[in-house]
Parts: structure tokens; C-alpha cells; sequence
């Protein structure tokens, strides 16, 4: 028999804690390491590049700034950044993996907010490779002859980024409270779909608080002036609300 | 060392497990045992801090499992092979584990060896077998070197040369002081490996103890070939006894009776025996089915066995 498997009859509950840092390793990993999660972000880089094409060969109808080119890489970006992130906060549940995390580390906030930072993580990342992809596809652009306007539209770059985060931020609270990637997939859709409702006009002002299709709109465009209070209403509302839910139903939830 | 106290769980108006205590001992393996739906499962949940109880709480080493500040390394579990990530490889599922419980990567090398898996570690898990995923599910449980191992139906899906190794394996585990707990519905699978047997039907403990003194049955074992002129010779002279598999019945000694006396009864009724015999071997199996079968009074093993 190999020493794997020599018990150890010495007391080892006095052991430190697992880390923090441990935690965020062992949830990177996770997040990365299955096929669905590597086929997905593949396909985000590939929407992100396929979304760039669009100033690429429409140089009449998109304007051709660096700013504009980066908003067009965050928006191909984030049409499949949260499917990756609710993969990320589902799986425990569905793939019933929150078997063995939840003997390894009962203290089952801890790992929820390390699934959380990770999310975050990769979101910032998205939004780093958005910018890298947007500047190098106006740099190319340029110096194939266009006439790239380099703005340094400060209050549009943050708001894409921000956009991007808030963006990923909406999947992991989606798949932290739903539990189900299946669900938590079409909720997430769906409810994009419904957002749709809000262009009726008797629905507008109501819109113009909850519907992140607009609100995040604003923030894309850098129109920060006084859509602050909206911006972070339709946030509360599809950030913290669900992340909230999903919080105390990961601690109370009994895993079978 | 495991300690369960009272341990009760319900689900609405179910009672799962029903006041259950037992303890599990450094060097031994005890083998939890019941039919299908008993309340091993929920048992095990509650000992490793999954589910909890509605009264009662289990220690490992004195202490709950949910204040373990990193319970893989004394406490191994394997609760369900199949609640694995199917898209991920088998290496990265245990550096995963081996990450957390902070173990070094070596470490994923070694207890893959301890399991056999190295030809398949870089398969994805949804290519495994339901042996392979026991074993798989095995090294993840051996991943931080506990001293303690918690395991539901290990040898599910292994097939004899599997469950000859995994029973070497415990039993080298046991040997070296740790203590294993292990769930099992059948019988013959646990027999042959554990020291300890606690028996559940139904939600409740109805026989536990030495394997060896559950197999050691006090009775015997009396046959007639005029079964009824026994049954009213043994109610006559106020003998008590139960059905016996095969038409036989079992006579509790321990009011004083024994064979001589039984004999002799029979001689001056006139009856021929055609068997009369120590019960000691009744086996595990006669012990199981009786104890676990519908009707039978917990904690009365020579109540009615229905076949």
C-alpha cells in the first residue's frame, strides 16, 4: 500500500484556516477548467472580434473614434461574458459539486464571495482585453488610412468598463440566486427580451429606473450626468437583489 | 473518532432519522448498514455538516464538522460519486481539491497512484464509469491525508477485484489508526471488511455492536416434522421462540432453556425432532433481514423473518 493513504492518528483540527487566497485559487481553477466554461470564452473572444467588424466595414454609419471602437468591443464582449459567469455560480449546484466544496470549507459564504471576486476578476479582465482589442482594431484601422479620431473620451472608456463589470456582475448574481444554469441562462435572456416592454411610452419613466438596457445605455455613451440615481437604481435592482437572494439561499440550502 | 448523538432529522412529515446515536473508534471501520431508504444518507449529510438535524449533532474529533477549519485534512468524505463536474478532467478535479485543502501538487500524483486512476487522470470525468468515479471520488477523499474517512456506498458500481481493493485499502487505513465510517445496503459487501456494524431501518438504529457478537445469536434452532404439535408443545410449557427461516423455529435461551430440556420435552410429548441445533450460525444475513424487515419490532432480532 502507498503512503497515500497512511492515516495520520496525531490530532489535526488545530490546522489553520483555508486562506482567502486559497479559496480564489481553487474557484479560478474551477471557473476555467471545464470544456463548457473554455468553449465560452472562446466564443466571447470571438463575438468581441466579430462586434468590431461593425465600425470596420461601416465606416459611414459608426463613428470612427478610439472610443467608439472600445464600446463596440464591449458590447460584443458582453453578449456571452455573464453565460460563462452563471456557469461559474451554478455549477456547485447543478453539476452537484457543492458536495465536496462544502465538506472542504462549510463556511459557505466565504466561498460564494470568493466565486464573486473571481467573477469580478474575469470581468475586469474582459474589460482589459475589450479596450486592448478596441485600441489595436483603431490603431489597425488608422494605419491602414482611415482617419481614427483618437478621443480620449475619459467618461465613455470608464463607462464601458464599468459597463462590462456591471454587465458580468448581472450573470453572477443570476446564477449565485438561481442555482440552476438552465434557469438562471433563460431568466437571464428572458428578461433582456422583456426589457423590450419599456419602450412603450406609458412604460418609459418606469423604464428609465429598471431597465438596464437604458440605464446601462447611458453609461456606455458617458452620459453620467444625471443618471447616476437611475443607473444605480436598475443596479440595486439586478445586482444586489439577486446576490442578496443568492446568498442566503447558498446558506441555507441543504445539499443532497 | 466519529461521536453522533440523538441525531433526528425530518423532512415535513417524514422522520428520516430518528434519534440516532453511535460512535465510530480510531482503528476500526464501521459499517453502516440498512435497506434503501433508511436514513444512511441523510445520516452521513448531517454528520459532514450538508444537512441539519432537527435535534441532536455529530463530532469528529470532539468538534462539529462546520467549526473544522479545514476539514479535508481530518476528515476525508466521499458522499456521492456521481456529483462530480462532468467537464472537467479527473487531475483537475482533485487539484481543485488538493488546492483548497492546501496539500501540495504532488499530492494529486499520489493519491491518483493510491487509486489506480493514473491511465484515465487526464480524461474527463464524464467519460468514467461509476467505478472509476468511486475511486476518483476516493482520492478526493484521501486528498488532504485525513485520519477520518465518511464514506455513502463506496463500493457501488466496483466490480469483486475493486471491492477486494478498496477493502484492503480501508482496511490498511483502519490499521494505521484511522477510523472509517461506511454505508453500504448489502450485506455481503460489508461483512467481510468491517469491525463494527451499526444496523438502521427506517430512521432508526435497531441493532449495533461488534460484528462479531451480532454474529454470535443466542437460540437454537428447533425442527419438527409436525410443525403445529411443536408450536403447542413450546406455547404449553411457556418456551418462547419466533418463526426460522425453511418452516424451523428459533427458541430463545436466555429464559434458561436448553437443548437437553428441549429434547427431553419432546421425548415425553412424543415428538420426533428432526433438527435441533445452536443458531449461531444464522449468519449476518438472517440478523440483517430480520432486523430490517417490515414489521420487525426495533431492537428485537428474534422477531418474525420474512423471507
Amino acid at each position: 500500500m502507498t503512503t497515500a493513504v497512511r492515516a495520520q492518528p496525531m490530532p489535526r483540527q488545530q490546522l489553520p484556516p483555508i486562506s482567502f487566497a486559497r479559496l480564489l485559487r481553487a474557484e479560478w481553477h474551477k471557473t476555467i477548467d471545464t470544456r463548457a466554461a473554455r468553449w465560452l470564452l472562446a466564443a466571447a473572444a470571438i463575438t468581441t472580434i466579430g462586434a468590431l467588424l461593425i465600425p470596420l466595414l461601416f465606416p459611414h454609419n459608426v463613428a470612427q473614434s478610439r472610443a467608439s471602437y472600445v464600446t463596440w468591443a464591449g458590447l460584443g464582449l458582453t453578449r456571452l461574458l455573464p453565460v460563462v459567469l452563471i456557469l461559474a455560480m451554478t455549477a456547485e449546484w447543478s453539476q452537484r459539486t457543492a458536495m465536496t466544496t462544502f465538506t472542504q470549507e462549510p463556511r459557505r459564504a466565504r466561498v460564494l464571495t470568493a466565486k464573486i471576486v473571481t467573477g469580478l476578476g474575469i470581468s475586469l479582465f474582459a474589460a482589459c482585453f475589450a479596450f486592448l482589442a478596441g485600441q489595436l482594431t483603431a490603431a489597425a484601422a488608422d494605419a491602414a488610412g482611415r482617419n481614427v479620431a483618437a478621443d480620449w473620451n475619459w467618461p465613455r472608456l470608464a463607462g464601458c468598463a464599468v459597463f462590462i463589470v456591471l454587465t458580468g456582475t448581472i450573470g453572477i448574481a443570476f446564477g449565485a440566486w438561481l442555482h440552476n444554469t438552465a434557469a438562471a441562462i433563460v431568466t437571464y435572456f428572458a428578461l433582456g427580451a422583456a426589457f423590450n416592454l419599456f419602450t412603450i411610452p406609458a412604460l418609459e419613466k418606469v423604464g428609465s429606473w429598471v431597465n438596464t438596457g437604458q440605464t446601462y445605455g447611458w453609461m456606455i455613451e458617458g452620459k453620467w450626468g444625471g443618471h447616476g440615481a437611475q443607473i444605480a437604481t436598475s443596479t440595486l435592482l439586478w445586482v444586489a437583489l439577486p446576490l442578496t437572494l443568492g446568498l442566503v439561499r447558498t446558506l441555507r440550502r441543504e445539499v443532497r | 473518532m466519529i461521536s453522533i448523538t440523538a441525531v433526528t432529522k425530518r423532512y415535513g412529515p417524514v422522520v428520516a432519522v430518528d434519534d440516532v446515536t453511535f460512535t465510530c473508534e480510531p482503528g476500526t471501520i464501521t459499517g453502516f448498514l440498512g435497506p434503501n431508504g433508511a436514513g444512511k444518507s441523510t445520516t452521513l449529510r448531517v454528520v459532514t455538516g450538508l444537512a441539519r438535524p432537527d435535534a441532536g449533532g455529530a463530532t469528529i474529533d470532539g468538534r462539529a464538522f462546520a467549526e473544522l477549519p479545514n476539514p479535508a485534512r481530518v476528515v476525508g468524505t466521499l458522499l456521492d460519486a456521481s456529483a462530480m463536474h462532468t467537464g472537467r478532467t479527473g487531475r483537475a478535479t482533485l487539484r481543485i481539491a488538493a488546492t483548497m485543502a492546501g496539500m501540495p501538487p504532488s499530492r494529486v500524483q499520489a493519491v491518483l497512484d493510491a487509486v489506480g486512476l493514473n491511465g484515465a487522470a487526464r480524461r474527463r470525468v464524464g467519460t468514467y464509469s461509476l467505478g472509476m468515479r468511486q475511486r476518483l471520488g476516493l482520492a478526493q477523499a484521501l486528498i488532504g491525508d485525513p485520519s477520518v474517512l465518511i464514506l455513502d456506498e463506496p463500493a457501488n458500481g466496483l466490480d469483486p477485484e475493486g471491492i477486494a481493493w478498496i477493502r484492503a485499502l480501508l482496511r490498511d487505513f483502519a490499521d494505521q489508526g484511522g477510523t472509517v465510517l461506511l454505508s453500504s445496503h448489502l450485506l455481503a459487501e460489508v461483512q467481510a471488511t468491517v469491525d463494527h456494524l451499526v444496523v438502521i431501518s427506517a430512521g432508526k438504529i435497531v441493532a449495533q455492536g461488534a460484528l462479531t457478537d451480532l454474529l454470535t445469536t443466542t437460540g437454537l434452532i428447533v425442527r419438527a416434522a409436525d410443525q403445529t404439535a411443536l408450536r403447542r408443545l413450546l406455547t404449553q410449557h411457556a418456551v418462547p421462540f419466533s418463526a426460522y427461516s425453511g418452516g424451523a423455529l428459533r427458541v430463545d435461551t436466555s429464559t434458561g432453556v436448553d437443548a437437553t430440556r428441549l429434547a427431553s420435552l419432546a421425548v415425553r410429548a412424543g415428538l420426533p425432532l428432526s433438527e435441533l441445533r445452536p443458531a449461531d450460525d444464522a449468519g449476518l444475513e438472517e440478523l440483517f433481514l430480520s432486523l430490517t424487515s417490515s414489521g420487525a419490532s426495533a431492537g428485537n432480532p428474534a422477531s418474525e423473518v420474512t423471507r
